[in-house]
């Protein structure tokens, strides 16, 4: 391995590494624009430049194009380096809009770190700027600024490299170039809001967060994306002290967040924009009995005298609970010891065909919408009976062979259409826990509100197995509870043995029993922050 | 020095182009001297070492070294680009010799290839060179009838089959690595360096780039001997160069000369000085992109060194000769707006600092300048010098420096106060 010096510190790197990870080690951040560490290296804004020793011979060269090398001495504070930075820095200046004030980007900004940083120099400009395309849309969840960008082609190089189509090209030579869509494309794939994080600048912007807040406003959480099986890591950015603009949205974006392992620098358009299910007027606020609001202890008081009542008979063939894999391992945990070892349920099934069919590609996405499918197997759920498919529970309610049924989070509705009246009314009760309203909900003999993940803490198990974390970002909705939360309630009430205050403590009897888990160490994570965790290049 | 024609030998005679009459002259006797002695290749490469042969297209790299850097034993196949796209301002040597003598090129094509075991060789020309297109392509058809190029030729086993690509006009494609994207249909961006064409060249394969003029010189070489061949010019380079004098000159026109020759010499005796009795304001020595001179500063020889220490660089031989008529703010807006346009726009400091300076220049020209734009323009351009992907910045910024920092009182009586 390499060992060189940094600015008189040394450090050992792995073969290949460049001057500016080398440097990142050390806590030196050597200005870039163009490299991202995701990407092939373009050596083209010329903005990383260093001095280095080498062989008794100094030159200033790019410390994205050069690997270190055993004996390399840089120097990144040299009165020459730093004049060329700030020489380059003044270029890609010159003409910029500088409309930072209505621009979405300040505050992540290079150009406004680098100048503050590199630059402090007084405007030299004695000539008029150029004009380029202001307002474009670039796809349906893109726009772009050309006259903001910088030309770094990170964008371009995204689409070429990551997706693997060209959508985006740099166009003409000179300065009168200029970023654009390819002839004839749109900035469509489904990776495409990656290169609004990789855009340095904000030249290439989300529309949705377009005029939404000022990036010092949000705060974040560290948080894992809930859209597919893969489990990406994300931050989740809020704000609710400044709604002025947007009452009631809390969520104003998610952000990929680097994991080596998952997703590396990237998440997919379908898990980033999905956020708008949270603030959203259709979330289930109150418990409902029969239709009707009420509150928990009502409900929860209601929902134990139908479980009580049907115990002997039909007794535990005759009872069902159905889950969709999108709930957290520890309210399956909780599910399984009320449900399964409490008041013996002898049908639980999870495998709900899902309504929407994902398209798996080779970067992210996987086909399965759920996030939890392999927690819910590693857990052991529906491992009783033979009924862990839902299809069969369905069939055993058509035949009057199951009379009460608890839904978590299904469905339903979408699975069988028009057939849903008929089987609600073969069952003496209904309960159903959910996120958002639905007339399931309204039919039900007790409906429960239920948090979502960014309203709460817990832990997914991805595709591969990895156990990880999410924190909660903001309080539940309305009245809703996190679905453990309810468990652990109606527990008490059916005389479970077990009692659970917070979530970690769930983990930790579970990881107990199923020490592959234990891998998680639950305190040693993250809590709210205020500014942004954007795992910055 | 007398001229000396090499590579000009045959420029007087119409039938040239019509390969009988060139072989009447002595065309392909070498190439086909190589194939029947089975002249081991690299002995060929240690003959253009020994000539001292250097490259022709402005940088003067010697030939012989460049093609010693192909990997001998590549499991790829490698490539011969042969550089016409003569965008340098001032330059018109390269037409001339596809248009006056395209056998003479075939035949040093041929030989180079052999020299470094390459059996494809692109012709890489401007897209505006439509008559020399025509007659290279007639060129390469006559020889491959007459067995000289194509397969198997003259029953040596060797194959080589020579294609002719046209650019679509940019200056920057005469840029080695620029010219190989634009080749494989990209855009031409030059590209960073290392790896060099020689290990990693067009399509990922070893690569040689050569001048028309460097590789016309070949047979030349191979026909008088390494050593006689560097007795003609200096001490590092070998042989004669076609030097091209436009502008304000007398007697303009393309002049073989030893290298080494005074540039002094090529103005007043070869060129016949300044037309119509006017003084002299200036020269530009090698094209556009190298630093102007004045009237005193005219006694350098014409090789790449001492051009160098001169401040200045012999660049692709082409000078222009202006007189005292000439504004130079006038040409250094002309200049610098050529730069600015052609810029590639792949960097920063070449893409934004060229504009700066053309649109800095044009202001000045157009009399609205102020004494701090000089001092702008001093200060900037030093910054995309050197900084960038590939030279053409560089090719703007020290003559920019050189006209400012020479002709100051000319620059500040346009200015207003
Ligand atoms: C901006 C730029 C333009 C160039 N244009 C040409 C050209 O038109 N013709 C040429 O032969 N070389 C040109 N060159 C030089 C080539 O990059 C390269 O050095 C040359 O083709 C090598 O051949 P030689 O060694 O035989 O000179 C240019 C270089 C630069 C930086
Ligand atoms: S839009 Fe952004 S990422 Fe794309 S080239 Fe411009 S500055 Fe770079
Ligand atoms: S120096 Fe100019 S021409 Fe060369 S790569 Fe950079 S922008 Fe392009
Ligand atoms: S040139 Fe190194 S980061 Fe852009």
């Amino acid at each position: 391995m390499p060992e060189i010096i940094i600015n008189d510190q040394q450090i050992e790197v792995p073969e290949g590494t460049n001057l500016i990870l080398a440097a990142r080690k050390l806590g030196i951040d050597i200005p870039h624009f163009c490299y991202h560490p995701g990407l092939s290296v373009a050596g083209s804004c010329r903005m990383c430049q260093v001095e280095i020793e080498q062989n008794g011979r100094k030159r200033i060269d790019l410390a994205c194009t050069n690997p270190a090398q055993d004996g390399m001495t840089v120097k990144t504070d040299s009165p020459e380096v730093k004049g060329i930075v700030k020489a380059v820095l003044e270029f890609l200046l010159l003409n910029h809009p500088t409309d930072c004030p209505i621009c979405d980007d300040a505050g992540e900004c290079k150009l406004q770190d680098y100048y503050m940083l590199h630059g402090l120099y007084d405007n030299r400009l004695n000539v008029d700027k150029w004009h380029k395309p202001k307002v474009h849309r670039a796809g349906p969840n893109v726009m772009l600024d050309a006259e903001r960008c910088v030309l770094c082609g990170r964008c371009v190089r995204f689409c070429d490299e990551i997706w693997g189509e060209k959508q985006l090209g740099i166009f003409g030579h000179g300065s009168d170039e200029v970023l654009m869509n390819y002839p004839g494309k749109d900035l469509d794939n489904p990776y495409s809001g990656n290169v609004v994080d990789l855009c340095p600048v904000g030249a290439l912007l989300d529309r949705d967060f377009h005029f939404q807040r000022r990036s010092w406003y949000l705060k974040s959480v560290k948080s894992i994306c809930p859209s597919c099986s893969r489990g990406c890591n994300t931050y989740i950015h809020f704000d609710t002290d400044h709604d002025y603009k947007s009452a009631g949205k809390r969520i104003m974006r998610l952000k990929p967040r680097y994991n080596v392992d998952v997703n590396r620098w990237w998440i997919c358009d379908r898990g980033r924009y999905g956020y708008s299910s949270i603030d959203n007027p259709n979330r289930a606020l109150t418990p409902l009995i029969a239709g009707g609001e009420t509150g928990w202890e009502q409900a929860l008081t209601k929902s134990e005298t139908l479980i009580r009542s049907s115990l002997k008979k039909p007794g535990p063939d005759g009872l069902a609970l159905l889950m969709a894999p999108n709930a957290t391992n520890e309210d399956v945990y909780l599910a399984l010891r009320l449900f399964r070892d409490t008041v013996k349920f002898a049908n639980l099934g999870y495998d709900i065909p899902s309504m929407e069919k994902l398209a798996a590609d080779n970067i992210l996405l996987t086909d399965d919408p759920y996030p939890n499918r392999r927690g819910f197997k590693d857990l052991g759920f529906g491992s009783i009976s033979n009924t862990s498919e839902a299809a069969e529970i369905i069939e055993a309610i058509f035949a009057g062979q199951i009379k009460g049924l608890v839904v978590c989070g299904t469905n339903l509705e979408g699975m069988l259409g028009n057939q849903i009246d008929n089987l609600i009314a073969k069952l003496d009760w209904l309960i159903v826990l959910d996120t958002h309203k639905s007339s399931l909900m309204d039919k039900a003999s007790v409906a429960l509100p239920l948090a979502l993940p960014a309203e709460r803490e817990g832990t997914f198990t991805n595709v591969k197995g990895l156990v990880q974390k999410f924190e909660k970002a903001v309080e539940p909705t309305g009245q809703s509870l996190p679905l453990w939360e309810v468990l652990q309630r109606l527990g008490k009430r059916l005389n479970a043995k077990w009692s659970f205050e917070e979530t970690h403590t769930v983990f930790k009897s579970l990881a107990e029993d199923k020490p592959e888990y234990d891998t998680l160490n639950w305190l040693a994570t993250f809590g709210v922050n205020k500014g942004l965790y954007l795992d910055s290049w | 020095m007398p001229e000396l024609k090499l590579v000009s030998k045959n420029f007087e005679y119409d039938d040239q182009p019509d390969i009988k009459s060139a072989m009447s002259r002595g065309a392909y006797q070498q190439w086909k001297r190589v194939l029947s002695e089975k002249i081991p290749p690299e002995d060929i490469i240690e003959e253009v070492k020994t000539a001292k042969l250097r490259g022709q297209g402005g940088a003067g790299f010697p030939a012989g070294v460049k093609w010693g850097f192909v990997p001998k034993d590549s499991p790829k196949p490698k490539y011969l680009c042969v550089n016409a796209d003569e965008g340098e301002p001032g330059t018109f040597k390269d037409r001339a010799l596809l248009e006056k003598d395209p056998h003479q090129l075939l035949e040093g094509i041929a030989i180079t290839c052999y020299a470094v075991g390459i059996h494809t060789a692109f012709i890489y020309m401007r897209g505006e060179f439509y008559e020399p297109q025509r007659i290279v392509q007639d060129a390469i058809d006559q020889a491959k009838k007459e067995g000289l190029l194509g397969e198997n030729i003259s029953g040596s086993g060797f194959n080589l089959e020579v294609i002719i690509h046209m650019g679509a006009g940019a200056y920057i494609c005469g840029e080695e690595t620029a010219l190989l994207n634009s080749l494989e249909g990209g855009k031409g961006w030059p590209r960073l360096k290392p790896p060099f064409p020689a290990l990693v060249g067009a399509f990922n394969c070893p690569t040689v780039i050569n001048n028309v003029e460097t590789i016309s010189g070949v047979p030349h070489i191979l026909r008088m001997g390494g050593e006689e061949f560097a007795k003609i010019g200096t001490e590092k380079d070998g042989g004669t160069k076609l030097f091209g004098v436009s502008g304000h000159a007398a007697k303009p026109g393309l002049y073989e000369l030893p290298m080494g020759t005074s540039l002094k010499e090529l103005i007043y005796d070869h060129a016949g000085g300044v037309r119509d009795g006017k003084g002299l304001k200036a020269v530009i020595p090698g094209g556009s992109s190298t630093p102007i001179l004045k009237p005193d500063e005219l006694d350098i020889p014409l090789e790449f060194e001492a051009m160098m220490d001169a401040g200045t660089m012999l660049g692709s031989g082409a000078a222009v000769v202006l007189d005292e008529t000439v504004s130079i703010p006038q040409v250094f807006m002309v200049m610098s707006r050529f730069y600015a346009h052609e810029s590639c726009g792949q960097c920063t400091p070449c893409r934004e600092g060229c504009t700066w300076v053309y649109k800095t220049a044009k202001k000045i020209a157009e009399g609205n300048g102020q004494p701090s734009d000089l001092d702008l323009i001093l200060d900037i351009a030093p910054m995309f010098n050197g900084t960038t992907v590939c030279p053409l910045g560089a090719a703007l910024a020290a003559p920019a420096v050189a006209m400012v920092e020479k002709f100051r009182d000319e620059f500040l009586k346009l200015m207003k106060n």
